[in-house]
């Protein structure tokens, strides 16, 4: 199994975590994002036109998009299936998250990117960042609800992938200015995760938090 | 903010960026020690002026390309570039590790570029492990025709000291800090009896705001460009995590609220001198004495 990876990408981080939990061995390749962007080369975008990392090689199997990535890897080498469980309901809770987790909250990683590195002058941080405490205060509030029914986990009574998934740039926000001393359910929950067996860090995700 | 008037940071080559990093014909916009200024490049030439709130450019300032990266001067008589030999040693190969923006002092960055004591516990299991916390004694040498502090005998155990590193061992390091915005370091490289040379070039943009760049000069001939360039970038965004939670941005020169220890002898030596030449920039303003103005 082939991860093309960058240390310093969150979404990648998602993945490595999963393949982390899940104990599975692979081998990264490392795609020199910035300062190289050689995923914006032709080389790179025979394997995903998109122009995106994280790429996941498996076999046969080339897969994009780390929400993708990661429903792919529990489907196939969860054998406890407690990460993407068989409940339809719980199917559908996952889903709804992991497009949060790829959708809402990449607002986040928008404003990591236009405060510490260049090229991403273009992006509009006032908006981007205001948009992603909207999307951190809808996570709280699902947390919220979440713990008043006596459930510390996004989408079952357990870690499931849509923890994973929206775990990475909520636990990174500092890197882009944002404060989320606030968001206390979050917060919670970011600990949690963070005592799950298999966790790993990553730079901007220290183990000493 | 508007230029900084601090003689000691205008007489300093202050680095804009990668040489990469400007493209032809196309205006590179930047600021400088609270300055906006344009870069313009024709094929090798390079021009730089000071650019009005208009952002029309105006005075033109002095520019060179030296390491791998382009260097501007406010001022008319700069303070000399360090020197640096291992540039001129066919058997490195440069890497330039992509500017980063910090939210913190120019100072704060040489600092912790500075201090051996974070290794264990920012850079676990890469520059340090804990229980290896201690810092052995090193020598500090204070240089002030060069304006340059120099940190050497300086040894610790690093579990990974490099990307080609495969087992923990005894590093050693010097740094050289050139001015307030320039530090270079050599550590043990993997070959034997060689030393790795690792600069970090800081751009101050104001006094509370920074671009870093960075090169390593390597010898290690099995390990990727791209490893060494994910290693360096893994252990600088560590740090950059760290330092935009000091408070305050501004190095406190004159407080005594930092108390400092035996293993903070390189950034003593660095403050005592920034002190001497009466730095400003980037500097906590001395605060007036308790009851003073009674």
């Amino acid at each position: 199994m082939r991860l093309y990876d960058y240390e310093i990408s969150g979404s990648c981080y998602k993945v490595r975590l999963l393949l982390s939990m899940l104990n599975l061995p692979y081998e990264k390749v490392a795609v020199d994002f910035y300062p190289g962007r050689a995923h914006r080369r032709p080389e790179f975008l025979r394997i995903n036109p998109l122009g995106q990392i994280p790429v996941l090689a498996d076999e046969e199997v080339v897969l994009r998009d780390a929400q993708a990535i990661l429903l792919y890897l529990a489907a196939r080498y969860d054998a406890s299936a407690t990460w993407y469980p068989a409940d339809p309901a719980t199917q559908g809770r996952i889903a709804m998250w992991l497009a949060f987790a790829g959708g809402e909250l990449m607002q986040i990683s928008a404003v990591r990117l236009h405060d510490m590195l260049m090229g991403y002058e273009e992006i509009d941080a006032v908006a981007a960042r205001s948009a992603a405490c909207k999307a951190l205060a809808v996570l709280d509030q699902h947390l919220a609800e979440c713990e008043m029914r006596g459930r510390q986990w996004i989408a079952a009574a357990h870690p499931t992938i849509a923890d994973i998934a929206c775990f990475a740039y909520p636990a990174l926000c500092h890197d882009g200015g944002i404060d989320r001393s606030v968001y206390h359910n979050v917060n919670r929950w970011l600990r949690r995760v963070r005592a799950l067996p298999g966790f790993i860090v990553m730079p901007g995700i220290p183990a000493y938090a | 903010m508007t230029k900084t008037t601090d003689p000691i940071a205008l007489r300093e080559w202050i680095v804009i960026g990668a040489i990469t990093d400007v493209q032809q014909g196309v205006p590179y916009r930047t600021q400088v020690l609270g300055q906006e200024i344009v870069c313009l490049r024709d094929g090798d030439a390079f021009e730089v002026r000071e650019a009005g709130s208009d952002l029309q450019p105006q005075r033109q300032v002095q520019v060179r390309t030296r390491y791998g990266h382009v260097w501007i001067c406010f001022a008319e008589v700069p303070r000399p570039m360090i020197e640096v030999r291992e540039f001129d040693d066919p058997r490195r190969r440069m890497i330039t590790w992509g500017g980063v923006y910090v939210r913190t002092s120019p100072q704060r960055l040489v600092e912790n570029f500075l201090d051996m004591g974070h290794f264990p516990f920012v850079h676990t299991g890469i520059l340090g492990a804990e229980p290896v916390t201690e810092i052995r004694d090193y020598k500090v040498e204070v240089r002030a025709e060069d304006a340059e502090i120099r940190a050497t005998e300086c040894m610790f155990y690093q579990p990974r000291a490099s990307m080609a590193a495969d087992i923990g061992r005894d590093t050693s390091y010097i740094y050289r800090t050139s001015g307030p915005f320039v530090v270079v370091l050599y550590k043990t490289a993997e070959e034997e009896g060689e030393f790795d040379n690792i600069g970090m070039l800081v751009q101050p943009l104001d006094e509370e705001h920074c671009r870093v760049f960075g090169y390593t000069l390597l010898l290690e001939a099995d390990t990727t460009d791209t490893e060494a360039l994910h290693f360096q970038q893994t252990v600088f965004l560590q740090d950059r995590l760290i330092l935009e939670q000091q408070t305050p941005r501004r190095i406190p020169l004159y407080e005594k609220n930092e108390i400092p220890a035996r293993a903070d002898a390189a950034s003593i030596g660095y403050r005592r001198w920034l002190r001497a030449v009466g730095m400003q920039f980037g500097v906590l303003p001395q605060q007036a004495k308790e009851g003073a103005s009674q």
